[in-house]
C-alpha cells in the first residue's frame, strides 16, 4: 500500500490548552478513500485543515503531517495548491462566477504572473467539466447550480489543479439522496480508477461505511479508531462516542448502522416502531458525550 | 437572478469611444464662453485669442483630463475593495479615507503657522495625504492583526476609523476659526477646479501602477471571492492580498482626495454596473472600470459646471447625490 497522508503526534491547542485536535497518529492510504467521522466538534474539520497545511494562528500546533514523506506545513502556499486541494464547507459568492470561471481557478497553482490562457488551458478546463458531466452547464453561474452540481464543479476544479490529494470537509451536506449518492460514487470512481487520494469529513456512517476504504473516528478530538468500515463501525465504540444506542450490520459492501433512541427522554412514544433492536438498549438517555467537547 | 454569465462583445468597443468621446465633447462645455469654433482650434494647437488660450488649457483641459483620472482611479479602487473584501457594497470612502484627508485639511487650516511653513496651494493637498495616509495605516494595522481577519471585520474596522477620524476633524474644527472651517467644508465637498495640468501627471502614475498590478494580480484576486480557504488551497495567500488591494485601494483613493477633495459614490457603483457587462473577472472589470469611471465622472463633472448658471455645484455632492439613488436601487434589486 502507497504511502499517502502520515500525521504523527499531531495537536491543536487553544490558549487555555483546551485541545481541539490530541496526540493524532495515524496513516491513510494513497489513492483510497478515507472517511473522517465523528460527532459535531469532534475535531473532523480541524484534522482536515491541518492535513491541507493551513495556518492556525492563534492556535498553538504540534506534530506533523507528511504527504508523500513531505510535510504539507514545510510547503510554500503554491507548492502545496499544486498536489493538494481542499474544498471547503463555505463556497458561496456574492459576485456571479460561472461555473467555467470557478474550475478554471484550478490552473492558478501552475501559472505564472505574465501567463496568458492557452487553447490547452481551455481544453483541460473542458475536459474536467466533461468528466464530472457538466460540460453543458459551464456558462451557469455558479451559486444557480444545485448543490450537488456545484460539488461536482469543485471536483472538477480539483482536477485541473491536477491535485493527487483531495480533501473535502463535508461535501454532502445539504444534498438531497441522489446527489450524495452522486457526488460519493463520482469520488470513489476518481480515485479507484485515476489513483486519487481522497480525504472526506461525513456525517452518514452508512454512505461513509459504502463509499470510503477506510475509515476514522473522533471523538473530543482525540482518535477512538480507524481501519476498515468492519473494524471502526462499532455498536459499543459508535454508542460510546454518539451517546445513542445502536445496531450495527456487515455486509459484503459496507455496514449498515441504526441507530435505535428508545425512551421518553427523547420525545418518542413507547410505541414508537422501531424495528431493531438496539445492542444495549438504555433506559434513559445517556449523558451526551458532546457536552465539554473542543 | 442571473442564472448564466454572457460576455457582451459590444461592450469594450463602447467603453473605449465613450472614454474618449466623452472628454473630447465635455470640452465645449464650461462657465466661461468660447466664441463658436475656439475649443476645435485650439485643440489643434490653433487658439484664436491669448485668453482662449488660457481658458482652454489652463482651465478647462485640466479639469476634463482630471476628471478622467479622478472617474477612473475611484472606480479602480472600488473594484479593488469590493474583491479582496468580497462585498458589492464596499467603498474606498468606507476604509477612513476621507475621514482621514479631512482631517488633515482641517488641522492644516486651523493652525495658521502650519500653512506658512509650505508653498501656498500645497499646504492643503499635502495635509490631506498625510491624513489618508494615517488613516490607510491605522486600517491597515487593523487589518493585519488578529481583531480583523474576515472580510467583515476589516469592513467594520475601517467604518470605525473613519468615524473616529470623522470626530475628530469636527473637534478641529469646532475649535478653529469659522472662515477656515467654512474653506475646509468646501474643499471636502470636492472639486476639479482647483487641478493644474502639472499635477495630472502625479494622479496618472499611481493609477497606471494600479491598473498594471491589478491586471497582473487578476487571477489571484478571483481565487479570492470564493473564500479565503479556497484561495489558500489555490496557492494564494488570502491576506497578502488583501493587503495589496486595499494599498492600491487607499492609495488612488488618497491622490485623488489630496487634489480634489470628497468624490464619494464612484468607487461603489462603476464597478457594480460594468460587472453586469463584462462579468467579474478582475481582468476585465478593472480596465472596464476606468473607462467607465472616467466617462462617468467627466459628464458629472459638466452638469456640475453647467447646471447652474451662477455657480457651479461641487462635484462631490452631485456624485453623492446620484450614488445614494443607485445605493437606494441596488437595496430594491436585493
Amino acid at each position: 500500500m502507497q504511502t499517502g497522508v502520515q500525521i504523527h503526534g499531531l495537536s491543536l491547542r487553544s490558549a487555555d490548552t483546551s485541545a481541539i485536535l490530541d496526540n493524532l497518529t495515524l496513516d491513510l492510504p494513497a489513492g483510497q478513500v478515507t472517511g473522517v467521522l465523528g460527532p459535531n466538534g469532534a475535531g473532523k474539520t480541524s484534522l482536515l485543515r491541518a492535513i491541507a497545511g493551513f495556518d492556525f494562528a492563534p492556535l498553538n500546533r504540534t506534530g506533523e503531517v507528511r504527504w508523500q514523506g513531505q510535510s504539507t506545513h514545510d510547503m510554500s502556499v503554491q507548492a502545496r495548491a499544486r498536489v493538494i486541494s481542499m474544498v471547503s464547507q463555505m463556497h458561496d459568492s456574492v459576485f456571479a462566477l460561472s461555473l467555467n470561471q470557478v474550475v478554471r481557478m484550478g490552473l492558478l497553482p501552475h501559472q505564472g504572473l505574465f501567463s496568458m490562457p492557452s487553447a490547452s488551458d481551455e481544453q483541460e478546463v473542458a475536459d474536467a467539466l466533461q468528466r464530472v458531466g457538466l460540460a453543458n452547464k459551464a456558462q451557469r453561474v455558479f451559486s444557480s447550480l444545485s448543490g450537488g452540481e456545484q460539488q461536482r464543479g469543485l471536483i472538477a476544479r480539483a482536477l485541473v489543479q491536477k491535485a493527487q490529494l483531495l480533501i473535502l470537509d463535508e461535501p454532502i451536506n445539504h444534498l438531497d439522496v441522489y446527489y450524495q449518492h452522486d457526488v460519493l460514487g463520482l469520488l470513489r470512481q476518481l480515485s479507484h480508477s485515476h489513483g486519487l487520494t481522497v480525504v472526506m469529513s461525513l456525517h452518514d456512517l452508512n454512505l461513509a461505511s459504502f463509499y470510503c476504504d477506510q475509515l476514522v473516528l473522533l471523538q473530543h478530538g482525540k482518535l477512538q479508531a480507524a481501519g476498515r468500515s468492519v473494524d471502526v463501525l462499532d455498536a459499543e465504540l459508535l454508542e460510546r462516542v454518539f451517546g445513542l444506542p445502536c445496531v450495527v450490520r456487515h455486509e459484503p459492501h459496507g455496514s449498515r448502522v441504526d441507530f435505535c433512541p428508545s425512551g421518553t427522554g427523547y420525545g418518542l412514544s413507547e410505541t414508537t416502531p422501531l424495528t431493531t433492536s438496539p445492542a444495549n438498549p438504555p433506559t434513559s438517555p445517556p449523558t451526551s458525550p458532546r457536552e465539554g467537547s473542543a | 437572478m442571473m442564472t448564466s454569465v454572457q460576455g457582451v462583445r459590444m461592450v469594450w468597443p463602447l467603453l473605449v469611444v465613450l472614454a474618449i468621446v466623452s472628454p473630447l465633447i465635455s470640452l465645449w462645455f464650461g462657465s466661461a464662453d468660447l466664441p463658436d469654433g475656439t475649443v476645435w482650434a485650439c485643440l489643434t494647437d490653433q487658439c484664436p485669442r491669448p485668453v482662449d488660450q488660457a481658458i482652454f488649457y489652463d482651465l478647462r483641459l485640466p479639469r476634463v483630463l482630471a476628471a478622467l483620472l479622478v472617474g477612473g482611479g475611484l472606480a479602480v479602487a472600488g473594484a479593488s475593495l469590493q474583491n479582496v473584501t468580497r462585498n458589492g457594497l464596499a467603498d474606498p470612502y468606507l476604509f477612513g479615507v476621507v475621514a482621514g484627508a479631512g482631517l488633515g485639511a482641517s488641522i492644516v487650516s486651523v493652525l495658521p503657522g502650519v500653512s506658512s511653513w509650505v508653498p501656498d496651494g500645497v499646504a492643503l493637498p499635502m495635509a490631506a495625504f498625510i491624513g489618508s495616509s494615517l488613516a490607510v495605516v491605522l486600517v491597515q494595522a487593523l487589518a493585519t492583526s488578529a481583531w480583523a481577519r474576515t472580510p467583515e471585520q476589516l469592513l467594520l474596522a475601517g467604518v470605525a476609523v473613519s468615524l473616529m477620524l470623522g470626530a475628530m476633524t469636527h473637534f478641529v474644527l469646532y475649535l478653529g476659526e469659522p472662515f477656515a472651517a467654512n474653506k475646509v467644508m468646501f474643499w471636502l465637498m470636492g472639486s476639479l477646479s482647483r487641478v493644474e495640468l502639472h499635477q495630472l501627471a502625479i494622479m496618472a502614475l499611481p493609477l497606471l501602477v494600479a491598473v498594471a498590478l491589478l491586471w497582473l494580480l487578476g487571477r489571484r484576486f478571483d481565487a479570492m471571492l470564493l473564500g479565503d480557504d479556497t484561495a489558500r488551497s489555490l496557492g494564494v495567500e488570502a491576506s497578502t492580498m488583501r493587503a495589496i488591494g486595499m494599498v492600491i485601494c487607499a492609495g488612488l483613493t488618497a491622490v485623488v482626495v489630496a487634489y480634489c477633495g470628497g468624490i464619494g459614490f464612484v468607487g461603489l457603483m462603476i464597478p457594480h454596473i460594468v460587472r453586469r457587462w463584462v462579468g467579474v473577472s478582475t481582468r476585465q472589470v478593472v480596465p472596464a472600470s476606468l473607462l467607465l469611471g472616467g466617462a462617468f465622472l467627466v459628464w458629472a463633472d459638466v452638469l456640475a459646471r453647467s447646471a447652474s448658471p451662477d455657480h457651479e455645484i461641487p462635484i462631490g455632492i452631485l456624485t453623492s447625490a446620484i450614488g445614494s439613488v443607485f445605493f437606494l436601487l441596488m437595496m430594491r434589486r436585493r
